[in-house]
């Protein structure tokens, strides 16, 4: 009410000239309402308290239950209180939740939403805004409690029992005289401590001098070892079907990876070059392989946040990451298109003792002269353009 | 939706023509000063009357959707009844032989049924039944979509603008009814006591509906956003109203409004008090000076028995001028307390609201900060504070330590009590305090830091003679330099770790107390 302090002045003013007692009667009523009202929302303000329960990862086709308390911790009542909590439109419709209620000395209110997690992200719930005021419209206050926070929605897994390729490793063949797995009798380095590492292979004697966590790196005799490394450069898919060929590009990598990890025990790791929201910036992603479920997890929580981006060089991330891998370490490339120098690339990882298996999400079908040249190379390919071609795998 | 009807079909518009009767019973009263036999009580139910009736003719034309000529047709009508009852209503009293000799005259002279009162009578009747519209059409505005006109006033702007202009307009003509026009100049006639019933319903009702306007205002927005609205909303918003309003009455009621004295009368006193206080203490300087001197003389007189002694000085007393009240007679000092509380009370409001308005509007007092005396002043006060603040760092400069401690304590030692809670202060002041206590208590115990000496230095020169504590004065040390210099903040956790080298420090200085004492005494027994 814009006019309430000139009035409130002009009654001050008119009752000081008439010099009747029961207009300044009347002065501090007017007076005892704007103080009430203002300092009332103020004291009402300080005292709501908002808590978000949920659980913050899901899977695809789960049904996420948020419970949002909004709590008048003070004594004074909130005669009105305008509760508005953003949400991602992909995960519910319409894309917020609005509830306009009075909260009582000391009372509690929950609120219950329901999200459908269709689509695998990282999504931001929230941020609550509130608004609140008085009962005659002089003081109002909006807020923002109970501040953004996200859930993750992991990737569709089409779990496969083996995949139908000509191999006992994950994708391609060893020779099967060599020595398995690394040999702990040949230690040949140490690295920084990572998720799932075993406790055993802790070396403590370089992490008291260095000050953190090392472990054993142990020759390998041979890798059985796979990278998953996914494209997510924008120019790497057709126009028109980029989003659906990225999106299924992402469930056949957590596919594999779930595969190898949970059905074969073996290690499976990660590179990619992506947005992240996580971030808000491009990011590199390398997640070296391991055979851990927990590894597993959090390979696909990489997975459930990436987002496709822009000028990156795909044939670059494979070189560059193809060092950090042991000889003999099987690369799976996934890809929306197959290009002269990714073709070279493979031919590098090739001669570079990796074995090489390339994976091609779009619509049509390769040519028989890619095809012939990737036999030339003993580059298996594959196509997949629905998540029934995963199931041809098995 | 209307889920509450009695409040629009009932309410409302008695409220409102309730409010319209509050002015008119003020308008006869101030009339009734004037012409004391007018018998005014007719005008004040055709106002009421007229009000009402504006509510549910408005929204019968709103109903029916009446245009153009139908909408005359129906407010002539109107006009033409409110003028017929308000000339039935001005002969209740006469007599009938009057009202026929009266009648009789109109086919003659038709003027005649316009005489003067009925004539402002009647303008009034139609100013408060065309206010009356307009408060009807605005309640049912409230929640339309707002018109692209320059001067749109939104309805509820419109209606809190009346309810206030109409508030005024009844503080005034109540205000010349109570005091008389003819006094109304004199600024020292006495306050006038009592209550104003119909300015208090008019303002009660009010507020009332202000709090009804908020209500439907919101619940019109949340509607039109299709937001859920809690059933118990409404229920409490009247009870929280009533309340509110309640506790504001009350707190009305309580605070003092009458004051026999102005405030600059007040201000004049108080300036009074100030200076005879002063002359007061001068004389009583005078006095003491002037009492040796006239003793020497007394003695003077007494051996050579001069023929008359000298005057004696006399004591000054206290008499402070006290304000004169508007009779002319002094006001007790009762009178001046409770002069002295309406003002403070009053200033206190105005200052309140003024300053609150001020934040609430940071673009106004960005404009009033520009204005050119404004910014000279303010420009005087930033170069004066700069001449202070450079004063005081001189000061510091100078007096470094004594003024560290007075921040970083309220002089603990030298008071007779000691309400001082170390908790209380910030880790960073903790963490100095420490360092200079053990100053202080080693300065009291013959090692005293040179104005040369650094914090480390000194730490060299005291540790040796605190072999149970040395290390620990090095990290007091360590800390007090880092509290003092560094910009990083200092925790809780770290301010708990000095104190624990302190109360080791502080028990190597008591050690060392003792062992100084007990060598002085046996020094002492040696010695005969």
């Amino acid at each position: 009410m814009r006019n309430f302090v000139f009035f409130l002045l002009l009654l001050f003013a008119l009752a000081a000239l008439l010099h009747v007692d029961f207009f300044f009667t009347i002065v501090y009523l007017f007076f005892a309402v704007y103080l009430l009202s203002r300092l009332w929302t103020r004291r009402t303000v300080k005292h709501l308290r908002v808590q978000r329960r949920f659980v913050d990862h899901a899977f695809i086709g789960d049904r996420v239950t948020v419970d949002l308390v909004v709590h008048n911790t003070g004594w004074l009542p909130i005669p009105w209180l305008e509760v508005h909590e953003s949400l991602p439109v992909q995960l519910i419709a319409p894309p917020f939740y609005r509830e306009v209620i009075s909260l009582g000395p000391r009372e509690r209110r929950h609120f219950v939403y329901t999200l459908n997690c269709r689509q695998r992200g990282y999504y931001p719930i929230g941020p609550l805004t509130m608004q609140t005021g008085d009962l005659l419209g002089i003081a109002c206050h909006t807020l923002t409690r109970a501040a953004l926070e996200h859930i993750t929605v992991y990737p569709r897994v089409v779990p496969f029992q083996q995949l139908g390729l000509p191999t006992r490793s994950p994708l391609v063949a060893l020779p099967a005289r060599s020595p398995l797995f690394e040999d702990p009798a040949r230690v040949m380095g140490v690295r920084d401590y990572q998720r799932g590492d075993s406790p055993r292979r802790i070396h403590w004697t370089a992490t008291a001098s260095a000050g953190r966590l090392l472990v054993k790196q142990y020759q390998p005799a041979i890798a059985r070892e796979t990278l998953i490394c996914l494209d997510l450069n924008r120019e790497d898919y057709e126009r028109r079907q980029r989003y659906t060929a990225t999106e299924l590009a992402i469930v056949v990598a957590a596919s594999i990876a779930n595969h190898v990890i949970v059905r074969e025990g073996l290690p499976a790791g990660l590179a990619t070059e992506a947005w992240d929201p996580l971030l808000d910036e491009q990011a590199r992603f390398f997640l070296p392989p391991c055979p851990e479920r927990a590894h597993l997890m959090s390979l696909l929580e990489v997975l459930a946040r990436v987002q496709i981006t822009s000028a990156t060089q795909f044939v670059h991330l494979l070189r560059r990451e193809s060092v950090n891998l042991s000889w003999g370490a099987t690369l799976l490339v996934i890809t929306g298109r197959e290009s002269e120098p990714l073709f070279d690339t493979l031919v590098y990882l090739r001669r570079a003792g990796f074995a090489v298996a390339l994976i091609l999400v779009r619509s049509g079908r390769p040519s028989s002269e890619l095809q012939e040249r990737a036999g030339l190379l003993s580059v298996p390919i594959h196509r997949v353009w629905h998540e029934r071609d995963l199931e041809t795998w098995q | 939706m209307n889920r509450h009807p009695w409040l629009e079909n009932l309410f409302r518009p008695l409220a409102i023509g309730a409010m319209f009767g509050c002015i008119a019973l003020s308008l006869v009263g101030l009339v009734h000063l004037f012409a004391p036999a007018w018998n005014g009580t007719y005008f004040i139910v055709g106002c009421v009357l007229a009000a009402l009736e504006a509510s549910y003719s408005y929204r019968l034309i709103r109903a029916r959707q009446l245009r153009g000529t139908d909408v005359l047709r129906f407010r002539a009508v109107e006009i033409t009844l409110f003028f017929i009852l308000l000339k039935i209503g001005s002969y209740i009293g006469d007599g009938w032989a009057h009202v026929l000799a009266d009648i009789q005259t109109w086919p003659h002279h038709p003027l005649d049924a316009m005489d003067p009162e009925m004539t402002a009578a009647f303008i009034l009747a139609l100013l408060s039944w065309w206010v009356s519209t307009q408060t009807a059409r605005d309640l049912e505005r409230i929640g339309e979509p707002p018109e692209r006109r320059r001067y749109y006033v939104p309805p509820r702007e419109s209606l809190a603008n009346r309810f206030f202009w109409g508030g005024a307009v009844l503080l005034l003509i109540a205000g010349l009814n109570r005091i008389g026009i003819a006094a109304l100049l004199n600024l020292r006639r006495p306050p006038v006591p009592g209550l104003v019933l119909n300015v208090l319903v008019y303002f009660l009702l009010g507020l009332v509906m202000l709090g009804q306007m908020q209500f439907v205002t919101l619940r019109i927005r949340w509607q039109a956003q299709k937001i859920k609205i809690a059933d118990e909303l409404a229920g409490r918003w009247v009870r929280y109203s009533l309340v509110v309003i309640g506790l504001a009455a009350l707190v009305a009621f309580l605070l003092p409004t009458d004051y026999t004295l102005g405030l600059l009368d007040l201000v004049g006193g108080a300036l009074d008090l100030i200076v005879s206080t002063l002359s007061f203490l001068a004389g009583l300087l005078f006095f003491l000076i002037s009492l040796p001197v006239w003793l020497w003389l007394y003695l003077l007189f007494l051996l050579t028995g001069g023929p008359s002694s000298p005057p004696q000085p006399s004591l000054p007393s206290l008499q402070p001028q006290e304000p004169g009240g508007p009779g002319g007679a002094a006001p007790g000092w009762f009178e001046i307390l409770r002069s002295l509380l309406f003002w403070t009370v009053a200033l206190g409001m105005v200052v309140y609201v003024v300053r609150s308005y001020l934040l609430d509007h940071l673009e106004i007092l960005g404009a009033l900060a520009a204005l050119g005396p404004i910014r000279a002043l303010r420009r005087f006060l930033a170069a004066l504070w700069r001449r202070i603040v450079g004063l005081a760092e001189t000061i510091n400069e100078r007096f470094p330590r004594r003024s560290l401690l007075r921040r970083v304590s309220p002089r603990p030692s030298e008071g007779p009590f000691r309400f001082f809670r170390l908790g209380a202060l910030p880790p960073r002041e903790r963490v100095l305090y420490y360092y200079l206590s053990i100053l202080r208590r080693a300065g009291r115990q013959g090692f005293p830091r040179r104005r040369a000496q650094t914090p480390h230095e000194y730490d060299a020169s005291l540790g040796p003679h605190l072999p149970e504590a040395q290390q620990e004065m090095s990290l007091l040390t360590q800390a007090f330099v880092e509290a003092r210099y560094s910009r990083h903040a200092i925790d809780q956790e770290r301010a708990r770790q000095v104190r624990a080298d302190w109360q080791r420090v502080k028990a190597g200085l008591r050690a060392l107390k003792r062992k100084t004492e007990a060598g002085d005494r046996s020094g002492a027994d040696k010695e005969p």
